[in-house]
């Protein structure tokens, strides 16, 4: 066996390694950041670019390791009572409107609209597990702060609108501290940072999220204000008819 | 006074909701200046408009809701409705309609106020409430308690007096039944609706039978002069007409129609694509001459959101009720759907919608809306612009195409803008 051909198998064996070890950081992330069930409150303050600010509040229930999310609008007033169902990681969005009471299933290509003009997407919001069975991941180089970079490619058959995404990573919990999302361009065009971690019932939670938009200059702030996890939820808690409720 | 009496009222409900945090209060102020051109004049009209939503925990599982207005018109608030009629008008019937004015009066009126009571598999509603069935956006056939206007088909309506009472059965199978009150219970109206999803399809079935009050029109003519009056036979009465002309006036009134509806509603989607659609086979009967007819109506919808967020929806409607050529209308028709006893004026209609959110806090959007039968539109570009939570400005501008007798192109344009404050 040539020089050669022993480098050409190192290497393979060598990227299969990386690939390997990329996916089991993923998945380690996901383990971490996605918990069976939970519920709490949030709110969404969103900057837009000329800089005025709107600000949402909302009930926030997760199940099945966020598969399904359903929620639940407390302010402003003229948004009071309205909910939001995601199913099977946003493929199924329900939105109900409490002054007619009545529900309405969007199409699936909805995710990839904006959540109440916000820098999320519907996409961003429903389900964290998914990104395992969505997408390839391939570790890039450790950053200068010593965190975990992974780079994500959809799956060919994966139903996503990203083109790429680019995970920093904690060592210390696997709590992501950033992902940057791709489409066609070579710069981001936006950034979601995770903030003020901490423990809650032994879960590192990140009580700020910041989306910021690189192209339009806005911005999105979604901070908890309490959160529960491992909640038991009612068989049919994340089906239509509980929207009314 | 009425404004008066609202305003203390609200005031009265604001110091008990801050004393009982179970008990909710918002609402908006709203404020509406619309412009209409016609071929020969303009209108100007607008409205104020104060909107005051309450709910309450009552007891556990109950929930009560209320809402009321207080509306103020200003502007034109006196409608000649032989202007405002699409079809050809001869002398007699233009003089007829110029007789039956429509006046925009302020108003205070309770739009909904009803409790709810939850269980696990139970909800029983009762009161004035809202009621929307239905999957389509700008037409619902099945639909028979309300009549939106498809110029804003999202407008909120007042709610309608019934008992409700739904049944989950299983997590995606409902039994829903609805009893609207009337005077007696051979007038109330009584509707069911069996709803059942598979996946990514929703499919229900509907059954009502309702009680319409179909208005009826005639021009009668009278006489200071009548004949009949004498005992004795009147040769020649042109002396007398020619001294007591005869003159005509509108006389309306009302019918009993039973109406028996079977339907059908869906939505799905395919590739991305939303899809939905309803059909209605209704029967109808006149309880005082005992004719019978049927019809159908049918919708077809589609939407799609694309990747840049353009959100695209189309629907096609046919109701076979409706006219098919602007020849057919009568003012008995016209007065009937302006009453909201009719779902459309004409046959067949498609409508598009196309809506795009900006970077900035605006919406843009654009509706158009096609009438097949006597081949007018109207295509209105609009722009909502959230300034805050608490202030949203709304503006539209719309075009009109077709003959000048025909449904849409009897207006040239229109505008209006609004603005929203909600507290």
């Amino acid at each position: 066996m040539s020089v050669k051909n022993i480098l050409f198998i190192l290497s393979l064996l060598s990227s299969f390694i990386m690939a390997q070890e990329a996916s089991e950081i993923l998945d380690n992330m996901e383990k971490a950041m996605t918990q069976i069930s939970s519920k709490g409150i949030m709110s969404q303050t969103i900057k837009t670019s000329t800089g005025s600010l709107r600000e949402l509040e909302y009930e926030y229930y997760s199940g099945e390791k966020g598969k399904h999310t359903l929620m639940r609008y407390l302010k402003p007033s003229r948004s009071k009572g309205m909910a939001i169902l995601m199913r099977d990681n946003s493929s199924q969005i329900w939105m109900y409107n409490q002054r007619t009471r009545r529900a309405r299933m969007l199409a699936s290509s909805a995710k990839n609209q904006n959540f109440e003009n916000s820098d999320f997407t519907y996409e961003d919001m429903g389900g964290s597990d998914s990104w395992t069975d969505k997408y390839d991941a391939t570790r890039l180089e450790d950053d200068k702060d010593g965190h975990y970079m992974l780079e994500l490619k959809p799956k060919k058959s994966a139903d996503v609108s990203y083109t790429k995404l680019i995970m920093q990573i904690r060592k210390s919990d696997n709590h992501p501290l950033s992902i940057a999302y791709f489409n066609d361009e070579s710069d981001a065009f936006k950034t979601l940072y995770f903030d003020d971690i901490r423990i809650i019932e032994g879960v590192p939670t990140a009580f700020l999220l910041t989306m910021k938009n690189h192209r339009t200059g806005s911005n999105t702030i979604m901070k908890i204000i309490s959160i529960t996890y491992d909640v038991e939820f009612d068989d049919d808690f994340f089906f239509e008819n509980n929207l009314r409720k | 006074m009425k404004t008066k009496f609202f305003i203390q009222f609200i005031l009265i409900l604001s110091i008990i909701s801050s004393a009982n945090s179970q008990i909710a209060l918002n609402g908006y102020l709203e404020s509406e200046l619309s412009t209409q051109i016609m071929a020969d004049e303009g209108i100007n009209l607008g409205h104020y408009k104060m909107r005051f939503d309450m709910e309450a925990d009552a007891l556990e599982n109950v929930r009560i809701f209320f809402n009321a207005e207080n509306q103020s018109y200003f502007g034109q608030t006196f409608f000649d409705l032989s202007k405002f009629y699409p079809g050809t008008l001869d002398s007699l019937n233009r003089a007829m309609l110029t007789m039956m004015p429509y006046f925009m009066r302020d108003s205070l009126s309770i739009m909904n106020m009803y409790g709810i009571y939850n269980t696990k598999k139970i909800e029983l509603t009762l009161g004035r409430q809202p009621l929307a069935f239905g999957t389509g956006y700008a037409w619902n056939p099945v639909d028979v308690f309300n009549h939106k206007d498809f110029l804003d088909p999202s407008s909120e309506l007042r709610g309608v007096d019934a008992v409700r009472l739904r049944w989950q059965i299983l997590n995606r199978l409902s039994l829903d039944g609805v009893y609207r009150l009337g005077s007696i219970p051979d007038n109330s109206d009584a509707f069911l609706e069996m709803k059942w999803g598979i996946g990514s399809l929703d499919i229900s079935v509907l059954a009502s039978n309702n009680l319409i009050h179909s208005l009826r029109y005639q021009a009668v003519s009278s006489s200071l002069f009548d004949p009949s009056m004498f005992e004795f036979p009147v040769l020649d009465s042109s002396i007398f007409n020619n001294l007591f002309p005869i003159f005509y006036y509108p006389k309306i009134n009302f019918q009993l129609v039973e109406r028996k509806q079977y339907g059908l509603t869906f939505s799905t989607e395919l590739m991305g694509m939303g899809i939905h659609g309803e059909y209605g086979h209704n029967t109808e009967l006149n309880r005082i001459d005992d004719t019978k007819r049927t019809y159908q109506q049918w919708l077809l919808g589609l939407d799609y959101t694309f990747n840049n967020g353009l959100y695209f929806m189309y629907e096609w409607m046919k109701n076979e009720n409706g006219l098919s050529s602007i020849d057919d209308l009568d003012i008995q028709r016209y007065l009937q759907y302006m009453s909201g006893e009719h779902l459309s004026l004409f046959r067949n209609y498609s409508f598009i919608n196309l809506s795009y959110g900006l970077k900035i806090p605006v919406v843009l959007n654009t509706f158009a809306i096609f009438n097949h039968d006597d081949i007018s539109f109207t295509i209105t570009p609009s722009a909502q612009w959230t300034l805050n939570d608490y202030l949203v400005f709304n503006g539209f501008v719309g075009f009109n195409g077709g003959d000048a007798k025909s449904e849409f192109g009897l207006f040239k344009a229109y505008s209006r803008f609004q603005i929203t404050g909600y507290f």
